[in-house]
This record gives structure tokens, C-alpha cells and sequence, in this order.
């Protein structure tokens, strides 16, 4: 399977593991094309393929494949049922390689993340070097580097988030998952009304990895990325202002962890739903707003 | 004084009831049947966006402790309903209701294990033997109740006597929540099998037969999809659906490969939850010839939403009819009920054709 050109979906898991993918295979000298940025006419055509009650990422992501699909010969898929042992995923990533294999038949490859069957993150980008026509040696090699690179990357990321909160500034903390978090079209509007009244914020996407402190807000938790969320609440929440939740409408983990968090943390937190209407104005009204009641806190406090 | 309550699930409050009176000592309250006052307290507390069973569950919670119960039991897994429990029990706290909460789901799953620890925990006399022995019967009778409900979904339809099936079936809940150990248990089955196949029908050669697959709770759950198995008897159908208590709980697992190879044309792996199962199903039932299929599941159900476009596809490729119905707080019944009534003389026709 070599001199073949991959296609790599700029939706949902791809936003965590985008340098790991990147960089693996670039080592392996194997030509990608990215998907562009999100725009309205990559959701319209998602909306067209799927149910209507999908999650509005899943639309973006099968928007985006629609996008690639005369570009290239294969399209990365990431399933991931089991990031990790004893925790699990959205059942959404149970089920998107072989949603996409029957929409798309013969033009789907997947890397499968799956630790309950004991797959780990190394295993199944061995198991894609090896599809693609590579030795082990190679692909084990290669995959060393490229993870080591790109841990160093989440600690920079990380350090930078630290940076941020030692200056005066006021800060809010910006949770959701990192596919509608590091997407434009889905919050870039809400951090550009941030960046206009000189208001830091920090994502919860970077965050310290070992901390268990999380079970205070919710002890029986077991998706991977909802107890991700967490861990960034509990490590930055007394350095923060506010909290915004954005998540994407209809979203399963989050309509239960959201209540939680809403309950169990004292703070100001503005919840946000995005759904496929994206009303700009709606968003800007409730932000606004929501920066008044931080700035209002302080003049209380003085 | 221990109260005990748990959430309504079709009939299978009958052996849940039998486990908790043998194991605890205390009241048992069974849950109100649902209502739309139930749905309503539901829909005022829960979140906004989650799945119409939680709502079901939590208005169920409130009648009880309203009716004085000091402690609840809850359970569940496989998609959203093994974090049910905490989410509820933090809305109940916050009401200011006074009661413990035992949730039987650990990681997302329920074991005899756990459910022994939580049971133990209210009864510290309970003996392990005693338990096993109860829990056998109780999956015993959960067996023997979803081998006749079978039979009844199959013949509803052409009774000559109005109601018999539904009055013989409350005298054998009555009867298995009497029983004295398996013999008896078993005897009262047979009987009553018996007794079900000598009632008086008329099954016309030709009648029509319709497969329901989807979500299990809007499948057990009667009130949830507005009593469609009786709609569907009413109109002199067969009909077959697949989901029940002991098929969740343990003929699932042993399934699993058997699934996974007659599906393996569209599908590679586990879809999560119920998803593959329901793959699966739609092509069994095609590969019986079943008229047609009907899928339901409440709004926003994650897991049914990413089978649906397989499930599309397979329908597709044997040309079989499928409509999907999406139960949520807000559906009116006469919607449902005209959509059924299309779906029906759809089928029909299609027979008539051929």
C-alpha cells in the first residue's frame, strides 16, 4: 500500500492527536492532505449524510470527510472506544469507523484505540504503519519519536496556560471537549468577544494528567474525556474568574457531567449549547453579559 | 424502618419486588405506574438535553419519596445510564429529600457482585446462599416471564375475548411473586403456558408480521412508546421484538461473536450499547421475513442515532420498510398513532402486490 495519499479529517479526535498523526507520518514520509477549517457549507453537507439528531461535531466530522473524499485514496478514522482501562468514550466513538466505512465504502482506513481489548495508543499506530505497508521496527521507532515530540508539545501548551495565569488579568477557563474547543466555527466567536474586553482565557484541553482530585465533583464518571474536563476544572479553578461550558447540542456525556459541574462548583459558570444554527448574536448577548457579572464580582469584592 | 423504592420497568417490578422482599427486611413500595404527572416532575428537574429515561426515572423517584420510601435503588449501563445514578441522586439532594441512594452500576455495569455489596449494606444479616438462591429465581422467573410475553406479543392480536391475554398475565405475576422455590416456580410456568396456548384466537393465515428493534428502555418500557405493541396487536399484527431483562442481562454477552459474524457485511466493530445488536436484528428479522420493521428510541439516544444509518443501509439492500419513531417528552400519540396507521397499509399493500 505505499506511494497512497492519506486524508486526515480535521473533526472530533483528530483535534487531541493532531501532532502525534502529523509528525508519524511525516517521519514515515507518507503524503496527507488536511481538510480545511470548518465553514457553513462543511456543516450543511454533514447534515445531509447523517441523522438529524447526531451531535453537531459528528455532522462537522462527516462534513469534513465529504470535503476529502475526491482529494485523496483513504481517510484516517479514529475509533476509540477505550482510551483508557476502566474508563470509557461516547459510544459515538464506538461506532465512526464503521458509520463511515458504510457511508463511504472502500475509502476508510482506522486507527483503533481500543485499551479494553488491549490496543494502546502505540499498538494501534503500529497496526496503521503496518496497513500502510511498514515494518515494525520502523513503525515502532517512529512512533517513539513522534510521541515523545508531541508530549513535549501538551507541556508547552500547558506551560503557556501557567504563563497566562500569573498575570493580573481577569481569566475565565473555556471547558468543553477539545473538538469544540480548538474549532473556530464553534468558539471562535466567543473568544474573540473575550480577546475585545482584554479577558484572558485559558482551555481545558492542557491540564495536569496525574491528579485524582477530580472525584470530588463526580465520583462515578467513567468517560475519558468528561474526567478529562474535570481535572481541568479542579487544577484551575481557583486561579479563574468564571467558567464557560461549551458543548455541542445534542451532546450525551455532557448533558449529565454539565449538571454536575453546575452543581457541585461554586462559581460563575455561563453554560453555552451550540447547535447547527450557530446564532452569532444570541452567543454574543449571553458572553457579554456573563464578562459583566466577573467584572461586577470584583467591584462587590473592593 | 427501611422503605424501599426503585424505578418502573414494564412488569419487571414483579421479580425486583420478589428480590428485595426476600432479601431485606423491610417495606417494599413499587413504583407508580408512569403517568404524565409522572413525566412532568421528570422533565422539571432533570437537565435539559438528557435522554427521556432519565426524566421517566427521576419523576419515579419523586412519587416514591413523596409516598414516604427512604431508600432507592438504581441501576444501569452500557450508554448513559450507568452515570444516571449519581446526576439523580445530586438532584434529589439538592430537592432536599432525606434518603439513601444505592446505585447498583459500577464502571458503567452491573454485577452480582456489586449488587450483593449494596444489598448487604441495608440488610447486614444477608447470607451470600440466601442471595444466590433468590437472585437464581428472580433471573429464573424474569426468564420464564419473557418466554411468555413472547408468546403474548405473537398472538395479542387475534384474541376472540377482549383482554384475556392481559387479565392471565396479571393472575401469573401474582402467582410467580408467590412462588415457594424452583419446582413450584417452574409447575406455575408450564401451567400457565398451557393455560396461554388454549386461549381462544383466530390467526388468519396471511397476517402480517412486524419486527420492533431499537432502545431498551422505550422497548420495556410501555408507557414510553405510548403502548405501541397494543396499537400494533389492535391492527391484527404479529409482532417480535427482540429486547428484554434476560436478554440484557445475561444472553447478551454469549451473543456477542454470533452478532459480530452475521453482521460482519456492514459492520466491524462493537457499535456500543445496543447498536450492533440492532444491526443485527434487522437482518435476522429480514432473513425471516418479517413485513416490516419499526425502530424506536428517545431523543438523542447516541449509541441508536450512529446505527441508524447502517441499519438504513441494510433495509435498503433487501428492500425491507423501516420507519424509525423517536420518543421524547413533547411526541403526541396521534402522531405516533397516524404514522403507525401509514406504516401499516404501506405494508400491507406490499404484501398484496407480491
Amino acid at each position: 500500500m505505499k506511494d497512497i495519499k492519506i486524508g486526515l479529517v480535521n473533526g472530533l479526535l483528530y483535534h487531541d492527536y493532531k501532532f502525534l498523526i502529523d509528525s508519524f507520518l511525516d517521519e514515515l514520509k507518507v503524503p496527507y492532505v488536511i481538510s480545511g477549517k470548518t465553514n457553513k457549507k462543511i456543516l450543511e453537507n454533514g447534515k445531509n449524510i447523517l441523522v438529524d439528531e447526531s451531535c453537531l461535531s459528528m455532522k462537522i466530522f462527516f462534513g469534513h470527510i465529504l470535503e476529502l473524499v475526491n482529494k485523496c485514496d483513504y481517510i484516517l478514522v479514529i475509533r476509540c472506544p477505550c482510551l483508557r482501562k476502566k474508563e470509557m468514550m461516547c459510544t459515538n466513538f464506538y461506532a465512526l469507523y464503521d458509520l463511515a466505512n458504510n457511508l463511504f465504502p472502500n475509502k476508510i482506513i482506522e486507527l483503533n484505540i481500543d485499551q479494553k481489548n488491549k490496543i494502546d495508543l502505540k499498538k494501534s499506530f503500529m497496526m496503521l504503519g503496518k496497513k500502510l505497508g511498514f515494518s515494525k521496527k520502523i513503525c515502532s521507532q517512529t512512533f517513539d519519536i513522534s510521541y515523545s515530540n508531541y508530549l513535549h508539545q501538551l507541556e508547552l501548551k500547558h506551560q503557556q496556560q501557567l504563563e497566562i495565569l500569573r498575570n493580573d488579568n481577569k481569566k475565565v477557563l473555556l471547558v468543553g471537549h477539545s473538538y469544540n474547543i480548538l474549532d473556530d466555527y464553534i468558539s471562535g466567536s466567543i473568544k474573540d468577544i473575550l480577546k475585545d474586553n482584554n479577558i484572558d482565557y485559558i482551555l481545558s484541553n492542557y491540564f495536569n494528567e496525574d491528579s485524582q482530585r477530580y472525584k470530588k465533583i463526580s465520583k462515578d464518571v467513567y468517560w475519558s474525556k468528561s474526567i478529562d474536563i474535570l481535572k481541568a476544572i479542579t487544577e484551575y479553578k481557583d486561579d479563574v474568574d468564571g467558567i464557560i461550558l461549551i458543548s455541542a447540542f445534542p451532546c450525551g456525556p455532557d448533558s449529565l457531567v454539565n449538571e454536575m459541574i453546575l452543581r457541585k462548583i461554586k462559581l460563575p459558570i455561563l453554560n453555552l449549547i451550540i447547535d447547527e444554527a450557530n446564532d452569532n448574536g444570541g452567543i454574543m448577548t449571553r458572553v457579554e453579559s456573563f464578562i459583566d457579572i466577573i467584572n461586577m464580582k470584583e467591584e462587590i469584592h473592593d | 424502618m427501611i422503605k424501599i423504592s426503585f424505578p418502573q420497568l414494564g412488569d419487571y417490578s414483579t421479580p425486583i419486588a420478589y428480590l428485595l422482599t426476600k432479601c431485606i427486611d423491610g417495606e417494599i413500595i413499587k413504583p407508580k405506574p408512569i403517568t404524565k404527572k409522572t413525566i412532568d416532575l421528570g422533565c422539571k428537574y432533570a437537565p435539559d438535553s438528557v435522554c427521556i429515561p432519565f426524566k421517566y426515572n427521576l419523576g419515579n423517584f419523586i412519587e416514591s419519596l413523596e409516598m414516604g420510601c427512604n431508600y432507592i435503588i438504581q441501576a444501569g449501563g452500557g450508554c448513559r445510564y450507568g452515570y444516571y445514578g449519581e446526576v439523580q441522586e445530586q438532584i434529589l439532594k439538592d430537592l432536599n429529600y432525606d434518603f439513601h441512594f444505592i446505585n447498583i452500576s459500577q464502571n458503567n455495569r452491573i454485577t452480582p457482585k456489586s449488587l450483593y455489596k449494596n444489598l448487604k449494606e441495608i440488610n447486614p444479616k444477608l447470607h451470600f446462599m440466601k442471595f444466590c438462591y433468590y437472585g437464581l429465581i428472580t433471573l429464573l422467573m424474569i426468564e420464564y416471564m419473557d418466554n411468555i410475553d413472547n408468546y403474548i406479543r405473537l398472538n395479542v392480536g387475534f384474541e376472540t375475548e377482549e383482554k384475556s391475554f392481559y387479565n392471565l398475565k396479571e393472575k401469573m405475576l401474582k402467582d410467580f411473586s408467590q412462588n415457594t422455590g424452583f419446582i413450584s416456580l417452574t409447575k406455575s410456568f408450564f401451567s400457565y403456558k398451557r393455560k396461554f396456548k388454549h386461549l381462544d384466537k383466530k390467526i388468519p393465515k396471511d397476517c402480517l408480521k412486524i419486527g420492533i428493534i431499537g432502545e431498551l428502555y422505550t422497548s420495556m418500557e410501555g408507557y414510553s412508546n405510548y403502548y405501541l405493541e397494543k396499537e400494533l396487536g389492535k391492527m391484527n399484527v404479529r409482532v417480535k421484538r427482540y429486547t428484554n431483562a434476560s436478554y440484557l442481562l445475561y444472553k447478551k454477552k454469549l451473543h456477542f461473536r454470533k452478532m459480530l459474524y452475521v453482521a460482519r457485511k456492514y459492520v466491524k466493530y462493537n457499535l456500543g450499547a445496543d447498536g450492533l445488536d440492532n444491526v443485527y436484528r434487522t437482518i435476522e428479522l429480514i432473513k425471516h421475513g418479517y413485513d416490516g420493521i419499526i425502530h424506536i428510541k428517545p431523543f438523542g439516544c447516541t449509541p441508536e442515532i450512529s446505527a441508524i444509518p447502517i441499519i438504513q443501509r441494510v433495509c435498503q439492500d433487501h428492500k425491507c420498510p423501516i420507519m424509525f419513531l423517536s420518543f421524547d417528552y413533547q411526541t403526541s400519540e396521534e402522531g405516533i398513532k397516524t404514522r403507525l396507521e401509514a406504516f401499516y397499509e404501506m405494508i400491507k399493500e406490499k404484501r398484496n402486490v407480491k
